[in-house]
């Protein structure tokens, strides 16, 4: 809801259909692309007809954007498929797009990091966009690890499939933000804020982990905001 | 055990062991500083580099029997014999041949993975001929009785310390040990292999086609000396080690260092055309070079994996690999680990036994970010899922899983009741799950987005 | 072996038929060759021999190669006296060649006899352990890189560059050049040789915790006497 009532503030109409359900990641991820398919269908289903679609995760834009010609390759959807890529956008590539960042001016208080998701980084290449976005909170320190930025561990069924493996993933990645004195950590992706706060939860570390639309709802209400 | 129990069991153990955790992290990180800070001290573009590189590299698998073919006659035409073996049996009966031929009691090695892959230590242990690891990663693994943990840096894993008791239990020195004492405490246990062993068995970095020429990149010198001291040099290379030119090293050599290790380039780079030449005084007298296909011909078919078969053996991709930094070399239990190893292994070896390998990943793509010759690695991890999914080895219990969770979030009104049903029962569900679990799983929402949306619009 | 040899025909026959079935119909153009200006950014555009040679001594010397430059070959002598100090002359190996001869003849082994890998042939005894010092030729030094390229024609074979602990290189600036890619073309050029090395540095390694120890099992020290004339 943080990303409807940012999205709202900057004069956007947004319109939620009830009728969505997954964009099928899950299954094509897990090798199962027949599934993937019949779900995806329903996404394609939900929003043909829309404008402009945009997602407060860099993971399932990634799955329409660049696997959803895979998924619907000889099937009659395909051509739906695809006119859906130039229309699908993560929030902050929207945002930066739109020549919406200036319009930003937000605040926020303590030593803040963040995590950018490795389908936001990676498939998209989203790299410079969430900072656009982020630079414009002020009133917060932003502190960032040194070291290479490194998977949260979440990795979708894989996260299941191998818990062990995931969690470690997680805590090593925590402690780099813990390291660097983070005492609120922002990351784009619901998978990996659930990933890590879980991780911080269970090992009771000090640290509040945000999405970045709620990180930024709150930064733009902030009272020492002058409006 | 299966295959898949035994990597559950060893990388959860890995996985939970903090002291390993640690020793990964400080030797990965010194890497990262290492490499990223040559990459743009001596590449103008790495970016344009690599692409470069995975072009020519693409190229010449496009020409690979041609370019095999004249490797093969150019390094014939000076005196090498070449062996094509199609598995690792043919490459260890060859070997065995040679062994024979040469009356050879005792072999010097030099690191080289393609050995590794036909298990020729202990094949040749088990015949009694005495064999030396020469480079130090190397020998501490033999030493240990261990395969190596990574295929550039084989004792990644061991601290000094270890090393240290491991060298004063098996070659008497001192217990405290500094690193500087144990490399020259192996470089005195070695000195004598390599004159008195009989041949010396090398790997190859790169087979040349132009000029009929194999090159062995090294900082050691134990490479150097295994194919300069015993009468006889076998070389065991991958068919798709191949450049078309001798004129490409001046860019893969200093791309495959500053990948490997961050150097701007590894201490010797040797080139090496035929065994001692009519006019030479020094150097072996014989050389043989066995062109090691061991599945490689198959993959090289799928035209989805040939591009693994670009692969340089940097272990970048290991370096990078967040799940191999977590569980180690060794719960790979494959000769080459890491998502390289995950994407080939299944094809080289077996689906059924190594597929789970590609499952085993996160896909976040830090491996093809790194990779200096840009194989797609992590999408080729999502394709052996397929695969595996296709050949039917997901299992029941997924098969069954993902169906039902396709028929439920095939419809709105399904989900809404699947999720009001975890909202009424997941009280009581929670107080069944052991705690470790409990902590895991994260409650439901109070209320759901779309609950929110419909408030909103009212 | 001629079992296995007709074996490994028929393996040969196999495996190229299985590859030849994996290429493209109409595959891309190869690249043209990698140039050294398109990638690396220290490469040298010039040909003067003053700033080749700063490039050289500064990354031969980062790498903790010993250098000495010169201006004669009598200087060389020097040179080369104050590296062999200490060692007895008969634990000192040379190439036979004509320039070294040069060198020997103005350093404190002047009336010594340094045995030379010919003298070791004419024994038919060509073994190198005993040496602790060898003393060569090069082909090329690429100055980028603080490299020295030696074929076995500069170093009378194999071991003589690698198994001594000391390897002592006597070269002339004139054999400086710019970057590996003049190296590698120069190799083309001289093709009558089996072998061939690019040397940066003494031998090392880094496979105990990544802590850099040299000497590991190549030469510990690597010298070279730069003859400017």
């Amino acid at each position: 809801m943080d990303m409807v009532e940012v999205l709202e503030r900057l004069n956007y109409q947004v319109t939620y259909n009830p009728a969505q359900t997954c964009c099928g990641q899950p299954a094509f991820n897990a090798g199962h692309r027949e599934e993937a398919h019949s779900v995806a269908s329903c996404f394609l289903e939900a929003f043909k007809e829309a404008e402009c679609i945009v997602c407060p995760s860099g993971s399932c834009v990634a799955m329409v954007r660049k696997f959803f010609p895979q998924v619907f390759q000889s099937s009659k959807e395909l051509e739906i498929a695809k006119s859906l890529e130039s229309k699908v956008f993560e929030f902050t590539e929207f945002l930066v797009r739109e020549g919406k960042v200036n319009e930003l001016s937000g605040q926020a208080e303590g030593k803040v990091a963040f995590h950018n998701s490795c389908h936001a980084m990676r498939e998209l290449r989203l790299i410079d966009e969430p900072w656009a976005v982020l630079r414009k909170i002020e009133g917060c320190q932003w502190v960032q690890p040194e070291v290479e930025p490194t998977c949260c561990g979440f990795g979708g069924l894989f996260s299941v499939k191998f818990s062990p493996i995931s969690q470690t993933m997680a805590k090593t990645r925590l402690e780099q933000f813990v390291d660097c004195g983070a005492d609120t950590l922002v990351t784009n992706d619901p998978g990996c804020l659930q990933q890590l706060k879980t991780e911080a939860s269970s090992k009771s570390l000090g640290i509040d982990i945000l999405h970045l639309s709620q990180f930024l709802n709150r930064a733009l209400n902030h009272p020492g905001v002058r409006s | 055990m299966s295959q898949l129990q035994s990597f559950l069991d060893n990388s959860e153990n890995k996985a939970l062991d903090e002291i390993h955790r640690k020793k990964i992290i400080k030797a990965v990180t010194s890497y990262d500083q290492t490499v990223i800070g040559m990459k743009s001290e001596q590449f103008k573009d790495w970016a344009h580099s690599r692409e470069v590189a995975g072009k020519i590299k693409q190229a010449t698998l496009d020409r690979l029997p041609d370019y095999l073919e004249e490797f093969e006659s150019k390094i014939q035409a000076r005196g090498a014999q070449v062996l094509w073996a199609e598995d690792a049996q043919a490459a260890r009966s060859f070997i065995d041949e040679i062994i024979a031929r040469h009356k050879v009691k005792q072999v010097v090695k030099s690191k080289s993975m393609t050995t590794e892959e036909i298990d020729l230590n202990e094949h040749l242990e088990e015949q009694d001929i005495e064999v030396f690891e020469s480079d130090l990663g190397e020998l501490i693994v033999q030493l240990a009785g261990e395969k190596p943990y990574h295929i550039v840096t084989p004792a990644m894993h061991k601290s000094k310390e270890e090393i240290a008791e491991l060298f004063n239990e098996k070659l008497n020195s001192d217990p405290d040990s500094t690193a500087e004492e144990l490399t020259m405490t192996a470089r005195a246990f070695l000195r004598n292999a390599y004159v008195t062993s009989q041949i010396g068995i090398t790997g190859a970095n790169f087979l040349i086609a132009d000029e009929g020429a194999v090159v062995m990149i090294e900082n050691e010198g134990n490479g150097r000396l295994s194919m300069a001291c015993p009468p006889v040099h076998v070389v065991v290379a991958g068919i798709e080690k191949m450049l078309p030119r001798l004129r490409d090293l001046p860019l893969f050599l200093p791309l495959l260092s500053t990948s490997g290790t961050g150097q701007e380039v590894t201490c010797y780079n040797s080139i090496i055309k035929g065994p001692k030449g009519e006019e030479e005084v020094d150097g072996p007298e014989h050389m043989y070079v066995i062109l090691l296909d061991n599945g490689r011909s198959e993959l090289f078919q799928d035209e989805e994996f040939q591009q693994a078969l670009r692969c340089i053996r940097c272990g970048a991709c290991l370096n990078a690999c967040p799940v191999y930094r977590t569980i180690g070399g060794h719960s790979y239990d494959t000769t080459y680990q890491g998502p390289i190893g995950s994407v080939i292994t299944p094809h080289l070896r077996d689906l059924a036994s190594f597929g789970h390998l590609a499952q085993a990943s996160s896909l976040c793509g830090a491996c093809t970010d790194v990779c200096p010759v840009k194989i797609d690695l992590h999408h080729l991890l999502l394709e052996n899922r397929w695969r595996s999914k296709k050949a039917g080895l997901s299992g029941i219990k997924w098969e069954l899983i993902l169906k039902i969770w396709a028929w439920v979030f095939k419809s709105r009104s399904r989900l809404n009741g699947m999720s009001k049903f975890i909202q009424l029962t997941q009280g009581l569900v929670r107080m069944l799950m052991p705690k470790s679990l409990r902590e895991k799983v994260p409650r439901r929402a109070k209320k759901s987005f779309g609950e929110l949306w419909k408030e909103r619009q009212q | 072996m001629k079992d296995s040899l007709s074996q490994s025909s028929t393996a040969r026959d196999r495996i190229l038929i299985r590859l030849k079935r994996g290429v493209p119909e109409n595959p891309a153009p190869l690249p043209s060759v990698p140039q050294d200006h398109e990638h690396f950014t220290s490469y040298l555009d010039v040909k003067d021999r003053d700033s080749l040679l700063g490039r050289f001594q500064h990354r031969f010397e980062a790498l903790q190669g010993e250098f000495f430059l010169v201006d004669s070959p009598q200087e060389a002598g020097k040179a080369l006296s104050n590296l062999v100090s200490g060692i007895e002359p008969n634990r000192i190996l040379s190439q036979d060649d004509s320039l070294i001869e040069k060198v020997l003849k103005s350093s404190s082994l002047a009336s010594e006899k340094v045995k030379s890998t010919d003298d070791l042939l004419a024994q038919d005894s060509l073994s190198f352990e005993a040496y602790e010092i060898g003393v060569t030729t090069a082909f090329k030094l690429v100055a980028r890189t603080g490299s020295i390229v030696m074929t076995c024609r500069q170093a009378a074979g194999r071991r003589l560059s690698v198994l001594p602990p000391l390897h002592i290189v006597i070269a002339k600036a004139s054999q400086l050049i710019p970057s590996w890619e003049e190296g590698i073309e120069s190799l083309r050029d001289e093709s009558d040789f089996s072998y061939a090395s690019f040397i940066t540095g003494p031998s090392r390694t880094a496979d105990i915790e990544k802590i850099l120890v040299l000497g590991a099992h190549g030469p510990k020290r690597l010298a070279l006497i730069l003859i400017k004339e």
